[in-house]
């Protein structure tokens, strides 16, 4: 039996390769927010886009391991937080992950599987691909799903998730803020919009909750857009973070209505991921 | 507020953020903006002043040693070449600007090719469909008749080299000169 669940997001700026400064900022989020589980954008303990710094910035970051000297702040920081770093994975290849952080303890991690390298990204120069998704369990009995960014816009990487279960999507972003002239529907960035409705989108197709963390602050040319969000099962927004400043949003995650959501429909639960897996094999051999 | 009122807020506040950051980057005593006398300068000092405040935005030769903006707008950038470790205008067409400051200008050849394409707006928006939308030359030009067109491509071509690696662009659009690879 899950019990509801205290979500706290907190879209932070990062200064890039200011590692013990980024980890203060996301322990204080933490006990500000005070939440179950705190969730902090892309690479929020290391900055964005820190190209061939990525190699110097890795640490290695294993499951148990209590996180290194840059990050001792995190070790008395409340809940569960989860956290943007870079993993010093093996044969010296740097990873960029979403790193679970408990009781000074690293309880998960999800290596990015999708590195964009195109138009402004250029992270497949810098970053190894992760190649696993595995739900975590979170407090309470809630099983996440944790992507990165990009990953996001891999709807068989949500699918695999869902199928395997999962009551919530945990979003780590460091999304630019494009569309400026035209305008957002509810902030500065046309960009935003395509995010929300991609969460909504898949909150409503798993009957999930989606949340969102997106960061703020500028790192050359590029703002990052902000706009964090929580959405419900049912595809309803239950808190919007503003545009462009720090902000920490919050939502309670009712069981009752991940039932509510997937009860009228049962789309969920009559899919058939082996059916999926076979046709995919057949396709793609 | 009007929808050009908050479309001026917008953009502005997203040029002075990067402004704002570049200072702070390079520990700079505030900023330089060349050319604030034309309309893009005037949109440029606007925005860095609320960005950074009045006491640290100067105009050229009046001694402030802060880091140097040019205003040139994106048209003059693709097709002239700009040297300035700032360009705070440089993801806003000639047309936008005009928009949002009732003026625009441009060096006179770039002005010289306006005028006879038959207005800022039909040069910005042969230039827009080559490059934010990705047509090939022949297509996004053909409007402007075979002659214009050839010339608009003589200028594209003789800028490219300066279009590689020009200064800091404040990001806004998709294909923002400095940050994207479009060519």
């Amino acid at each position: 039996m899950r019990a509801d669940l205290q979500l706290a997001v907190a879209q932070l700026d990062a200064r890039p390769g200011a590692l013990a400064a980024n980890a203060a900022a996301v322990r204080a989020a933490a006990v500000a927010a005070r939440a179950d589980v705190l969730l902090t954008p892309e690479l929020s303990l290391t900055g964005y886009d820190v190209r061939d710094r990525a190699a110097a910035l890795a640490l290695p970051l294993a499951l148990g391991s209590t996180p290194g000297a840059p990050f001792e702040a995190l070790h008395d920081a409340p809940g569960l937080v989860i956290a943007g770093a870079i993993e010093a994975g093996p044969e010296t290849v740097p990873y960029n992950v979403a790193m679970g952080v408990a009781g000074a303890s690293i309880r998960h991690l999800h290596r990015k599987i999708y590195l964009p390298t195109y138009g402004m990204f250029d992270e497949a120069r810098w970053f190894g691909s992760g190649g696993k998704l595995e739900p975590w369990s979170l407090p309470g009995g809630w099983r996440a799903g944790v992507l990165v960014c990009e990953d996001f816009w891999h709807p068989g990487l949500v699918y695999v998730l869902a199928s395997a279960g999962i009551d919530v999507l945990l979003v780590l972003a460091a999304a630019p803020g494009r569309g400026v002239w035209e305008g957002g529907a509810h902030g500065d960035f046309a960009s935003a919009d395509a995010w929300e409705g991609i969460a909504c989108t898949t909150a409503r197709l798993y009957g999930i909750y989606v949340a969102l963390a997106n960061r703020v602050g500028v790192e050359g040319a590029v703002t990052f857009a902000g706009g964090s969000l929580i959405v419900s099962p049912e595809g309803v927004v239950l808190a919007r973070a503003p545009a462009l400043e720090p902000a920490t949003i919050r939502a309670t995650l009712e069981p009752n209505a991940l039932a509510r959501a997937r009860r009228p429909a049962f789309h969920g639960r009559d899919d058939d991921p082996r059916l999926v897996a076979r046709e995919l094999l057949r396709h793609h051999g | 507020m009007a929808e050009a009122d908050l479309r001026h807020e917008r953009v502005g506040r997203v040029v002075g953020g990067v402004l704002r950051q570049a200072v702070a980057d390079a520990d700079a005593p505030g900023l330089v903006i060349l050319e604030d006398a034309t309309p893009e300068g005037a949109l440029a000092r606007d925005w860095a002043e609320r960005a950074l405040g009045e006491a640290r935005v100067w105009p050229a030769g009046s001694g402030g040693a802060g880091l140097v903006a040019h205003p040139a707008n994106k048209t003059v950038l693709l097709l002239a070449p700009v040297h300035a470790p700032l360009l705070p205008l440089g993801d806003l067409y000639a047309s936008q600007v005009e928009a949002l400051a009732g003026a625009w200008s441009a060096p006179p050849d770039v002005a010289a090719l306006a005028e006879a394409a038959g207005g800022i707006a039909m040069l910005d928006g042969a230039l827009q469909r080559w490059l934010e939308r990705g047509q090939g030359p022949e297509p996004a030009f053909r409007l402007l008749g075979t002659a214009l067109a050839a010339r608009l491509e003589a200028l594209l071509a003789r800028n490219r080299a300066a279009r590689w690696r020009p200064g800091l662009v404040p990001k806004l659009g998709a294909r923002t000169l400095g940050v994207d690879l479009f060519e």
